[in-house]
């Protein structure tokens, strides 16, 4: 080998050990948690690919036939807002809080939230709850499958949420909206059959099928609402800054928070991706040094782990920013005039919402977290408050 | 096969992440493209051939994915904290040449950056990266020699590699 394949070898080795120092193992944590998302997301969208595949496959199918034989054209009715639960223009329906018994804790997985008792385990797609010793146990991104469970011992009581291609289905105009004959508290639903003795239900409006099997399965069904990330991020009218609430200036942008919550200015940040958002505390951050150092929340959580909170922290430095790049994003929008973007980690993270605000004039984005605990309505106002200094 | 999957990430999405690095030249950039080439070979794990063929079919998707975005035009906005210019004043000391190196390393074409990261990094023969590229293996030697010429002559190197 040669000097200088010898120097690109170690040249290699340096620059890993030097990231890697920069990069510790905990972010091991964050990839699996990313990946779990992704994975998720992937799935729905093929899911979504296959169904449109088939309907128009149907659709051309049927329409083919028709369209040859028929006198006159078949008119097919409009897809219009205002159905199974979507609000009139204008108008946001909120996330219910008193659904969630005490000693219970709300988990949201896309628009929809259920409750469950904290001390449930909370899995995502790669999960298992297969021999888990608790009461209860939730898997997101997962359908009920009895036959592939085979050999699994379940928790008494077992939940499983999954996404639905519900744009799809809500446009279909069939048998999709004709099955929407139940409502749990005042969201349409269709009673999906199941297997044995497990509850199933399809929410169309919020884009989730929720199965639920055990003696606990009627309670957690009857906890189900809009998530308050789905309130917050709603299309609709603006909601207006409630009176006695402060404004605030900083990170290059301007909004409005409840004077209830205690300034906490500081340098750190805390990139845990358990809890960034201090607990009824609006905390202004320039972000120039980490301030994880509680370490991070197990990949296996506990629903009691996931409860929402209440408070903001607003972050314009450097470490604040970490990660932040656009190939990560799960969506972005105009937030007066200003680009938000959600990264995919904190997409359905129901605990927080986090948005990474590009500036003009910034070389920096500013980024915010906002709790999500109680109806959504706070989250909004804030969200609807800010605005470029 | 999901525990599994989730044990063989643990295990290697590390190591994944350390190549995806050195492709990239960026941490985050390099999670990135791990995760979306775990999230492939995640979807598509029934059809391989037990555990085993995972981490060698993850690096074939993780090298095809940093092909083909490398392909594009735009690479996508990159938010950084500092300015990333230095000045070169013509004596380097040795860290200053390591930059140099580096560089050059990512001034590369995708494909003989590939080669030497799979080739000096991951110590893979050439016959492996011709599997992994899936191209011949006179197609990497023709890569890595190529590239190994443009560090030479950009860094400057024959001076003092003699």
């Amino acid at each position: 080998m040669s000097d200088l394949e010898e120097l690109v070898r170690e040249e290699l080795r340096a620059r890993v050990a030097a990231a890697e120092a920069q990069h510790p193992q905990e972010s091991a944590v964050a990839l699996l948690r990313g990946l779990d998302r992704r994975i998720s997301v992937t799935r729905m969208r093929r899911r979504w690919t296959g169904a449109a595949l088939s309907a128009v496959a149907v659709a051309a199918a049927i329409a083919l036939p028709l369209t040859l034989l028929a006198p006159a054209p078949t008119l097919i009715p409009p897809v219009g807002g205002g159905k199974h639960g979507t609000p009139p223009h204008g108008t946001v329906p909120l996330s219910d809080p008193s659904l969630t018994p005490p000693g219970w804790t709300p988990l949201t997985y896309r628009d929809a939230q259920i409750s469950v008792p904290s001390s449930w385990v909370v899995q995502g797609p790669l999960g298992s709850v297969c021999g888990v010793t608790t009461h209860g146990g939730v898997l997101f991104g997962r359908q009920y499958r009895p036959a592939r469970l085979s050999g699994c011992r379940l928790p008494p009581t077992t939940v499983f949420v999954s996404a639905i291609p519900y744009r799809l289905a809500a446009g279909w105009g069939g048998p999709a909206d004709q099955a929407l004959t139940h409502r749990i508290n005042g969201i349409p639903v269709a009673r999906l059959p199941a297997a044995g003795r497990a509850l199933s239900y399809a929410a169309l409006s919020l884009g989730v099928e929720v199965t639920a099997v055990g003696p606990k399965a009627g309670q957690v069904i009857a906890t189900l609402t809009r998530a308050p990330r789905s309130v917050a991020l709603a299309p609709g009218r603006p909601f207006a800054v409630p009176s006695g609430w402060r404004r605030h200036h900083f990170g290059g942008i301007v909004f409005a928070a409840p004077s209830t919550w205690p300034v906490k200015r500081t340098s750190e940040w805390s990139n845990c991706l358990s809890r960034p958002v201090r607990p009824g505390v609006l905390t202004l951050s320039t972000a120039t040094e980490f301030g994880c150092r509680g370490g991070l929340a197990s990949p296996v959580g506990l629903a009691g782990e996931q409860r929402p909170i209440a408070g903001m922290s607003v972050g314009a430095g450097r470490v604040a920013v970490q990660g932040a790049t656009p190939g990560r994003y799960w969506r972005c929008i105009r937030l007066h005039g200003v680009r938000a973007c959600t990264p995919r980690e904190a997409a359905f993270v129901g605990v927080y919402l986090e948005l990474i605000l590009y500036l003009p004039g910034r070389p920096l984005p500013t980024v915010v977290e906002i709790g999500l605990a109680g109806t959504g309505a706070t989250t909004r106002a804030i969200l609807d408050s800010i605005k470029p200094r | 096969m999901e525990e599994e999957f989730g044990r063989f990430v643990a295990a290697r999405g590390r190591a994944l992440c350390r190549t995806a690095y050195l492709l990239t030249g960026d941490w985050q950039a390099g999670e990135d493209l791990v995760q979306e080439a775990l999230t492939k070979t995640y979807l598509r794990r029934r059809r391989l051939r037990g555990a085993a063929a995972l981490e060698p079919y993850a690096r074939k998707v993780l090298i095809s994915l940093f092909l083909t975005s490398r392909r594009r035009r735009w690479h996508g906005e990159l938010p950084v904290a500092d300015v990333p210019d230095h000045a070169a004043n013509g004596q380097l000391d040795a860290a200053e040449d390591r930059r140099g190196l580096w560089s050059a390393l990512l001034s590369l074409s995708a494909q003989q950056r590939a080669v030497l990261v799979l080739r000096y990094f991951e110590d893979l023969t050439e016959a492996e990266i011709a599997t992994v590229l899936s191209c011949s293996p006179g197609a990497v030697k023709t890569h890595a020699a190529r590239g190994l010429e443009r560090l030479r002559k950009t860094i400057a190197l024959e001076e003092w590699t003699r």
